[in-house]
């Protein structure tokens, strides 16, 4: 995506006034919200990963 | 009471043990001298979780009466150490560095507890850890009963976690040596950040009876010590089968140095862009020259990828899943708003969504990573990398701090997760410094393979002296 000067020139202020910008502490509401959307994204990545049918899990853990 | 010098504080096992046999101090001496530093100089790291003074005296004084009755029982005899606070000491706190725990008492000893003291190992104090060892995810170095870690290299950095106290207090000379764990981690960063040998043992190799479980399928105890014959000679104690313990795999483990597989001809799987590109510049000279050593010691170095698995989704699902399970009435009762770290309580209780079909998928593909791994093992006898990429942490750094830009090559910087998934190994060597911290490898062998991880170690120790290196005002 080709960006105009303009268009350029607002992401780069915006990044700017970001960095100054202090982390505000989270509420424990968004710290829940955080929690459930990296569960949520864990997930996502483990159910890519492809298991042949017959492979059983490592229940009987013996390296 | 013997004059017990600073060169005490730092010495190996076999050297403690020789003064004790030849009388210049006694099991009462160190247990008191060391007592008394821990109890001193522990707050200053917040190391310190439970002194136990008293109780180790009494201890040393028995065991005095058996050296003057001939009666020896191997190198650990008379020798003080602590515990990470999530190993039970009967009859005294065992707060798992947390508050809802704050007042728990157990009944009965530990499994290593046990069979430390059974010859003749005096515990001289409970060593700090993140609360519950962790496992939710924590962002700060705070998430302790005892406050942030503190480095012995430099107050201002983090000892690391989750055993804080076990690696602060061996790297500061409080204690010769000290039992940690860990589930991803806890064993290895610590070690690596406070420049102090450690062994994480194969899984099922050390008893876990009487220690927190965090997660079942990944938890380890594993020794912190000032070199890798002390690691061995620690691990010769405390390993063996239990049938207290569940995962126990039944194995004993003999330390063997006499007769161990010759370093020379080991094969080192290793990932160069772990040492030039992952590494922090400031750190890259001293792992370079480590690779030397043991280049010079006739290890022979292969290029070697790690086999490709998602193995933060994996190792995040099963802690994720088998410690809310573990913490289920301490999450819906509502008591884990008690804990210290934000970030650990949501994610405790985000955890207790994971789905079951998630969980069975994720142990699913920790099959195939088992599998990979055994045919990892049959190209090389080692992996080696850096413990941790960049030394000690400032304390207030959030540790989910973006590292910023990434090498696009993985190397093998998911070798903690990988090798614990797989129920690896590991031995932690210092093996210098960036600027005025500690820098370690990581080396991993396959299951079981302890005693030729252990003899890369003495190689590696009786050509440098990373290991014997003493913080500033200590």
């Amino acid at each position: 995506m080709k960006l105009t000067r303009r268009e350029l020139a607002s992401t780069l202020a915006a990044g700017a006034a970001m960095a100054q910008t202090p982390a505000q502490p989270r509420t424990p509401e968004a710290e829940l919200q955080a929690a459930r959307d990296q569960l949520k994204a864990t997930l996502v990545r483990l159910s890519a990963q492809a298991v042949p049918m017959t492979t059983e899990p490592a229940f009987q853990f013996k390296p | 009471m013997a004059e017990i010098g600073n060169d005490l504080f730092f010495a190996t096992i076999r050297e403690l043990n020789e003064r004790l046999l030849a009388r210049e101090v006694s099991a009462a001496d160190l247990a008191r001298t060391f007592a008394s530093r821990l109890q001193q100089l522990g707050p200053r790291y917040n190391a310190l979780a439970l002194a136990l003074p008293q109780q180790a005296v009494r201890k040393a004084e028995e065991t005095d009466k058996e050296i003057k009755r001939g009666r020896t029982r191997g190198p650990l005899q008379g020798i003080p150490y602590g515990v990470k606070d999530l190993i039970s000491f009967g009859g005294q706190p065992t707060t798992w560095g947390a508050q809802p725990y704050a007042g728990q008492v157990f009944d009965y000893d530990a499994t290593v507890v046990t069979r430390l003291a059974s010859v003749g190992a005096t515990l001289v104090g409970k060593l700090s850890t993140v609360e519950l060892a962790g496992g939710g995810g924590y962002r700060f170095a705070s998430a302790s009963l005892q406050g942030p870690g503190k480095n012995p290299w430099d107050i201002t950095k983090w000892s690391g976690g989750s055993s804080s106290g076990p690696a602060a207090a061996v790297a500061a000379g409080l204690v010769p040596f000290a039992i940690g764990s860990e589930t991803s981690g806890s064993i290895v960063t610590p070690a690596s950040y406070c420049g102090v040998t450690a062994l994480r043992p194969t899984y099922g190799l050390v008893s876990r009876h009487g220690a927190m479980a965090l997660s079942w399928t990944l938890d380890k105890l594993g020794p912190f010590a000032r070199s890798a014959e002390d690691c061995g000679l620690i691990l010769q104690v405390i390993a063996g089968g239990d049938s207290n313990d569940p995962g126990s795999a039944g194995h004993s483990f003999y330390y063997t140095p006499q007769y161990g597989r010759a370093v020379r001809g080991v094969r080192a799987g290793y990932a160069p862009v772990d040492f030039s590109q992952w590494a922090e510049p400031e750190a890259r000279p001293a792992f370079a020259a480590a690779l030397d050593v043991l280049k010079q010691s006739g290890v022979e170095f292969l290029e070697t990828k790690l086999p490709d698995f998602p193995y933060g989704a994996v190792i995040s699902t099963v802690i994720g899943a088998e410690e809310a399970s573990i913490f289920e009435e301490l999450i819906t009762s509502g008591r884990v708003d008690q804990l210290r770290d934000q970030a650990q309580i949501a994610g405790l209780k985000a955890n207790l969504e994971i789905p079951a079909l998630a969980y069975l998928k994720a142990m699913r593909v920790r099959r195939l990573i088992q599998e990979a791994f055994r045919d990892l093992f049959g190209k090389v006898d080692v992996l080696v990398s850096p413990g941790r990429f960049s030394p000690a942490t400032p304390l207030d750094q959030p540790l989910d701090q973006d590292r910023g830009s990434r090498p696009q090559d993985p190397g093998m910087s998911a070798l903690i997760a990988a090798a614990n998934l797989a129920g690896l190994p590991a031995l932690v060597l210092p093996c210098g410094f960036a600027g005025n911290l500690p820098v370690a490898l990581q080396i991993v062998g396959a299951p079981f393979t302890e005693n030729m991880l252990l003899a890369i170690g003495r190689e590696f120790q009786a050509h440098t002296d990373w290991n014997r290196r003493r913080p500033p005002q200590t």
